[in-house]
């Protein structure tokens, strides 16, 4: 359950990961944020995403690209009628060799209830079966969990 | 499934919080992720003389309208329908006529076919009644396609009206671009300004904001 949301015509791209959860087999772990942009493609910045809090983060690419702001989530948002995972943004960004900011602010990407319920009954869980050891703690401070060229993260 | 727009009209309200002394108006768009370079954005809605401590109510509907106009400017519709849908324009008798087509569009997708023979169009889309985006010089058996993110660009601007093409030096100090992704309404916030040494940018925000 993926979704992409981008700024820029598709320069800054932030690819929302709905079901790490249980491709991780972490036990209630939230979406991950992968931030990157389309000239430093090899620079992946992982943001964890939480229900009872925004995750600040700031990231600045090779390419000069920079972008700071919060990512939230929220559950059971109707949206065209359909309950909704969605994320929300607050966020500023900045191209290569300009000084202004532009700022988003809202919804961003949803991603329909059911189907990650679905998907959740499809896997018998444990805990910390298949958790990676460089899991975030779900209690810890917004952070961002995984920096550039992490390779772990390229199956995802 | 994919999730794009709202299926009800979003109630969304203008507050004026800023220091701006010189009443400027405000503009509000959506930009068509699919124009050309040439394709500058169309102000769909301008705020004028909201003072400060004012507020603007208006409402973003779900439903969009198509009109197509021949070479010589003889319109054809109105015909409502949804983001995510397929318009077709051809003859009716001996009218030029527009139609929902069968097919549908990709989600936040309008498409407008030109089914005539011989005749290029220029398609329009209306959102509320107001021009939203327009795609002109369409050949016959060609399509303007419309890709509108569920989303407002929103900044001050001068000598822009309703209906028109944005200048694009008054497109570049738009920097704000509002989701209505789930929302049911909210209150678009105008902040900062002012005249003096001490006076900031204008800042635009989303707050109480009600989820659909």
């Amino acid at each position: 359950m993926t979704r992409f949301w981008t700024a820029n015509d598709g320069r800054l791209v932030f690819e929302i990961i709905f079901d790490r959860a249980w491709r991780a087999g972490d036990l209630d772990p939230p979406a991950v944020a992968i931030v990157r942009c389309a000239s430093s493609l090899d620079e992946r910045h992982e943001v964890a995403i939480y229900e009872d809090r925004p995750s600040w983060f700031a990231v600045d690419f090779s390419s000069g690209y920079h972008v700071h702001g919060t990512l939230r989530q929220m559950g059971d948002v109707l949206i065209e009628g359909t309950p909704c995972l969605t994320i929300f943004a607050d966020i500023h960004y900045r191209q290569p060799g300009h000084e202004h900011l532009f700022h988003f602010d809202g919804g961003m990407v949803a991603c329909p209830s059911a189907a990650l319920n679905e998907q959740g009954t499809r896997h018998r869980r444990y805990p910390g079966e298949g958790r990676p050891a460089f899991a975030d703690s779900r209690r810890g401070d917004a952070k961002t969990v995984s920096s550039a060229k992490n390779p772990r993260f390229q199956s995802i | 499934m994919a999730i794009w727009g709202s299926a009800v009209a979003i109630e969304l309200n203008f507050v004026n919080n800023s220091n701006d002394a010189n009443k400027s108006a405000v503009v509000l768009f959506q930009k068509n992720l699919a124009s050309t370079p040439d394709d500058a954005p169309i102000a769909w809605k301008v705020i004028a003389d909201c003072a400060p401590g004012r507020t603007h109510r208006f409402i973003f509907p779900p439903a969009i309208e198509v009109v197509a106009t021949d070479e010589a400017g003889v319109p054809a519709g109105p015909v409502s329908g949804w983001d995510a849908q397929y318009f077709v324009v051809g003859h009716n008798s001996s009218d030029c006529a527009v139609a929902l087509g069968a097919a549908e569009a990709a989600p936040g997708e309008v498409h407008v076919r030109n089914a005539l023979p011989y005749a290029r169009i220029t398609a329009n889309v209306l959102r509320d009644g107001r021009l939203l985006a327009i795609k002109a010089g369409v050949q016959p058996q060609q399509m303007a396609v419309f890709q509108l993110k569920p989303s407002l660009w929103v900044g001050t601007a001068s000598a822009v009206s309703e209906g028109q093409a944005i200048d694009p030096q008054v497109l570049s100090t738009v920097k704000t671009e509002l989701s209505l992704l789930g929302l049911a309404s909210a209150d678009i916030v105008m902040s900062g300004g002012g005249g003096d040494a001490t006076s900031t940018p204008f800042r635009f925000s989303l707050q109480n904001v009600v989820m659909a």
